[in-house]
């Protein structure tokens, strides 16, 4: 990665509005290049004096009550119907996310093999990346502590296992959503390229084995036991099915 | 009878639950956007108004972005009419941006004039600055109410922030000025 591509990334590294790839990336660079890191120094500092020299106003409560008052209706209008709805507002979130769900099963079954939304939505979360704000939930190179650490978070249990003896290492994990299902993604390291591994139950529809190619990404997905898989990546096509069969092979898929 | 009252009948927890409670932001982009108290009142309280009208269309899940873009449009509106701000072609006329521009923030006067340097500069490169360093939106909230893509968020701000320190800098200078 060279220094000047880096650098237009800074402000939104600072903002932690980078995924973890960019991030680890960056911060391999910051490392070895005194300049990046005293910008970064530089950033934090504006930051912090913005966010301590910069007032934000609160409404003053005469407005407020001259707001709710503007209001039809407003505030306290029907309070019967008003339990009725607090009491139906769990099930109605229940139902909308069930209906995802049945919705997603649609898809994916109709289109069996052919999972190009599932994969889009892979590919935006591998590169979104960048934008996302939500970078990694744990860092570590050993799967002894990236596997518990999904137990509890998430209903299944994806299979970690570290592949660095086949040159991709694990460097993490974290939760993510793919198509409003909750996933874990499980990161690991190619040289200086990452790849991310979204894992999540089938629901009774399997993905079928597939490859694909869009804007340089790779991916390739699969099932097996309940769960289904999503490889994401920029290293080559042949790399990426090199890791995926490895991780098959040692996860038994 | 209208859309708004029966829809405040059926559910009135959320308008409160999905828009009111983000008042205080409201009431920030809009003191920052019109210098004014008064005319910032005025916009947030029809910005109120307008949301509880417009809320049965509401479909999304983020009540802040959506109440924040109402209130930005009001705000727009106004100053247009006033004709006091809203010169896109300005941008670049006051402070000359300079990248390298480097604040020792360790200074009283930088943090005493900072507020005033973020007044200096034009309604679109205060807005963004506001709703991100102060309100602070996440990079996909700031674009949605800017109505501007992602990609374009990242930019324009680290643009905001160099034509903020810029001002600032030049404040300073003036303040040693007087100073002397």
């Amino acid at each position: 990665m060279d220094c000047e591509s880096q650098r237009s990334l800074l402000p939104a590294y600072v903002d932690g509005e980078l995924d973890l790839v960019r991030q680890v990336e960056i911060e391999a660079h910051l490392s070895s290049c005194p300049a990046c890191a005293q910008a970064v120094q530089a950033l934090r500092e504006a930051k912090q004096a913005m966010r301590e020299a910069l007032p934000r106003y609160a409404m003053p409560s005469d407005l407020l009550k001259k707001i709710r008052a503007s209001l039809p209706e407003e505030p306290a209008a029907a309070p019967a119907k008003r339990s009725v709805v607090m009491i139906l507002w769990p099930y109605l979130g229940m139902a909308a996310s069930l209906a995802a769900m049945l919705w997603v099963g649609f898809i994916v079954g109709v289109n069996r093999g052919q999972t190009s939304s599932l994969v889009a939505d892979a590919i935006t979360g591998h590169a979104r990346s960048l934008m996302v704000g939500h970078l990694l939930d744990v860092a570590s190179t050993d799967q002894h502590t990236v596997k518990p650490w999904f137990a509890g978070k998430i209903d299944f249990a994806p299979p970690v296992v570290d592949l660095a003896s086949g040159g991709f290492p694990l460097i993490g994990g974290r939760l993510d959503l793919l198509d409003h299902h909750p996933a874990a993604a499980l990161v690991y390291q190619r040289r200086k390229h990452f790849i991310n591994l979204f894992v999540w139950p089938d629901d009774a529809a399997p993905l079928a084995d597939s490859q694909s190619s869009s804007n340089g990404y790779q991916t390739l997905s699969w099932s097996h036991a309940g769960l289904n898989f999503l490889a994401v990546s920029e290293i080559p096509a042949a790399d990426l099915g090199g890791f995926v069969q490895l991780y098959r092979a040692q996860a038994g898929g | 009878m209208s859309e708004s009252v029966s829809l405040s009948a059926s559910a009135p927890a959320d308008f409160e639950q999905a828009v009111l409670r983000h008042r205080d932001a409201a009431y920030n982009l809009a003191r920052w956007l019109m210098h004014h108290p008064q005319d910032a009142e005025d916009c947030v309280q029809d910005a109120f108004l307008r949301a509880h009208q417009a809320f049965a269309r509401f479909r999304g899940n983020d009540g802040r972005a959506w109440l924040l873009t109402i209130v930005r449009n009001l705000c727009y509106s106004r100053l247009r009419q006033h004709q006091r701000e809203v010169a896109l072609d300005l941008l670049d006329e006051n402070v000359h941006s300079t990248p390298t521009v480097r604040i020792s923030w360790q200074r009283d006067a930088a943090r005493e004039l900072l507020p005033r340097a973020l007044e200096l500069l034009p309604v679109e490169v205060r807005e963004i600055l506001v709703l991100h360093e102060i309100e602070g939106l996440a990079y996909k909230d700031v674009a949605a109410v800017l109505e501007i893509p992602l990609g374009t968020v990242m930019s324009r701000l680290a643009r905001a922030r160099e034509k903020l320190q810029a001002q600032l800098q030049q404040l300073m200078q003036k303040d040693l000025a007087h100073g002397l």
